[in-house]
């Protein structure tokens, strides 16, 4: 399966491709933004796309959006995040467990 | 004068006497002359409302009877008067008439005098209205000084609220990407050989970490007037060609070439303060620039001044970025790289404190330059 992971933290993107990694059935890609994201899914059709909620520029709301009719997942540190209407398969909370990452994001698949 | 109504840094007290007869004007001019006033005359309400109008006064002795305008019309216009409502007027009246006197006074006379004028009962009144009026003064620059470390406080505690924000959101990332990684590494489900790039994000995270605090430090240091400025004259290329051996590493890394340039020449400077302060431009520059490019240091000695110029080939800064970026915690438009939003506070506070001057000009999709101006 492969995951599109989008995040604009350096650090926790790659956090992120190691808790999805220990998943040797799970193929990670990754973008920093919202607007790359977007351009990557142009050339790549990832399975599922695991995309944070709070990033500059394009945010993951307005993202989720436009990536559709890919099944998308948010991450957010948020308590109550206003997703309403939002075309999302769930949500995953910050900070995440990146010793179960793997398993909860498969769960949405 | 009573030696209390003068204050230090105080002025000596005006009065503006206003009288038409010419030697009662000079009697009650000798009289509080004497009593240490600096003293003015006018000889009716238009003349005197004039001097009001254009030099500020303690009192006004002001004659009832007079042609033209007399002293209750006087009077009704200077309490009308923005400009010199504040002034305290002592009527002085021929007419001995209780209930002028009262009319007078509900009108906003602070004080009522009869004549002949007692000279003494006159320096009396006149000093208990300058003391009056002196000491609503004293209150009002009080209150505004009062009102200014206000608003000096308000400002901190703003600072320190986006500093809070700044520490709970900033400081919380790393650390949870620093945790995360550890409690991979400990989970036993990371594979043989699989551990060293998790070891490699919990140091680097760890580092980014220490750097913002360090950053912070510094900069409170700074602020605090415990850090001073410490000049030595120096060979200009010195701090230059430190600077660049400390981001060289990081210039391997990400494939940027490095390139300095600087005279052989000498200037007073804080040699380490401005080492890190090229540290720090010389990181961002390379941090934004494209693999192939190069980053160069120019060190110019001009009239009167040594310049430090950064100069990168990376995507350049939007005008409206290019002087908020000093600010603390502001990030431009490229918030892609791991930054502490305090280096270019730091730089600038630093440039500043050591007489100087800092700015970044730019060209997006060109590149950007900084200059770091100081005093020789």
């Amino acid at each position: 399966m492969r995951i599109l992971v989008v995040e604009d933290d350096p650090h926790l993107r790659k956090l992120t491709a190691f808790a999805l990694g220990l998943d040797a059935g799970l193929v990670v890609e990754l973008c920093a933004s919202g607007e790359e994201a977007l351009d990557h899914v142009r050339k790549e059709k990832p399975d599922l796309v695991l995309l944070d909620l709070e990033m500059p520029g394009m945010g993951g709301a307005e993202a989720a959006k436009r990536l559709a009719p890919i099944p998308v997942v948010i991450m957010t540190g948020k308590q109550n995040p206003d997703l309403g209407g939002l075309p999302i398969r769930g949500v995953i909370r910050k900070p995440f467990d990146p010793t179960t990452l793997a398993e909860d994001v498969r769960r949405f698949a | 004068m009573p030696p209390e109504l003068v204050r230090e840094g105080e002025s000596i007290p005006r009065v503006l006497v206003v009288d038409d007869d010419r030697m009662t004007q000079m009697l009650l001019r000798r009289n509080l002359t004497q009593a240490g006033y600096e003293v003015e005359s006018a000889s009716d309400g238009k003349e005197a409302l004039e001097k009001l109008a254009t030099a500020p006064y303690d009192l006004v002795v002001l004659d009832f009877v007079m042609p033209g305008m007399d002293g209750y019309e006087v009077l009704g216009k200077i309490t009308a008067d923005e400009r010199m409502r504040e002034v305290p007027v002592v009527v002085v009246s021929g007419i001995d008439d209780k209930a002028n006197a009262a009319l007078l006074v509900e009108a906003g006379a602070a004080d009522y005098l009869t004549k002949p004028v007692d000279g003494g009962l006159l320096r009396a009144r006149s000093a208990r209205c300058i003391e009056a009026k002196r000491s609503r003064e004293r209150e009002q620059r009080l209150l505004e000084e009062v009102r200014a470390s206000y608003a000096k406080l308000r400002e901190s505690e703003a600072v320190r609220e986006q500093l809070t924000h700044m520490i709970v959101h900033d400081l919380r990332t790393p650390l949870t990407s620093l945790l995360g990684s550890l409690k991979l590494l400990t989970s036993g489900k990371v594979p043989e050989g699989g551990q060293a790039p998790m070891l490699d994000l919990a140091l680097a995270t760890g580092s980014s970490l220490n750097e913002m605090i360090n950053e912070l430090l510094e900069l409170h240091r700074l602020e605090s007037g415990a850090d001073i400025i410490d000049k030595a004259t120096i060979p200009v290329d010195r701090p230059s060609r430190a600077a660049v051996d400390k981001v060289r590493g990081l210039a391997e890394t990400r494939g940027v070439a490095l390139k300095v340039e600087a005279p052989n020449d000498e200037a007073p400077l804080d040699e380490s303060k401005l080492e890190r302060v090229l540290v720090n431009l010389l990181g961002n520059a390379i941090k934004y620039s494209p693999r192939g490019t190069e980053v160069a240091l120019e060190v110019t000695s001009r009239d009167g001044e040594t310049r430090f110029e950064v100069v990168d080939h990376g995507p350049g800064i939007p005008e409206r970025d290019r002087e908020r970026i000093f600010e603390r915690f502001y990030r431009g438009a490229n918030q892609d790289m791991p930054s502490t939003g305090l280096g270019l506070a730091f730089c600038k506070l630093a440039i500043e404190s050591h007489g100087g001057k800092i700015w970044v000009d730019s060209k997006v999709g060109e590149g950007s330059r900084f200059v770091v101006a100081l005093p020789r």
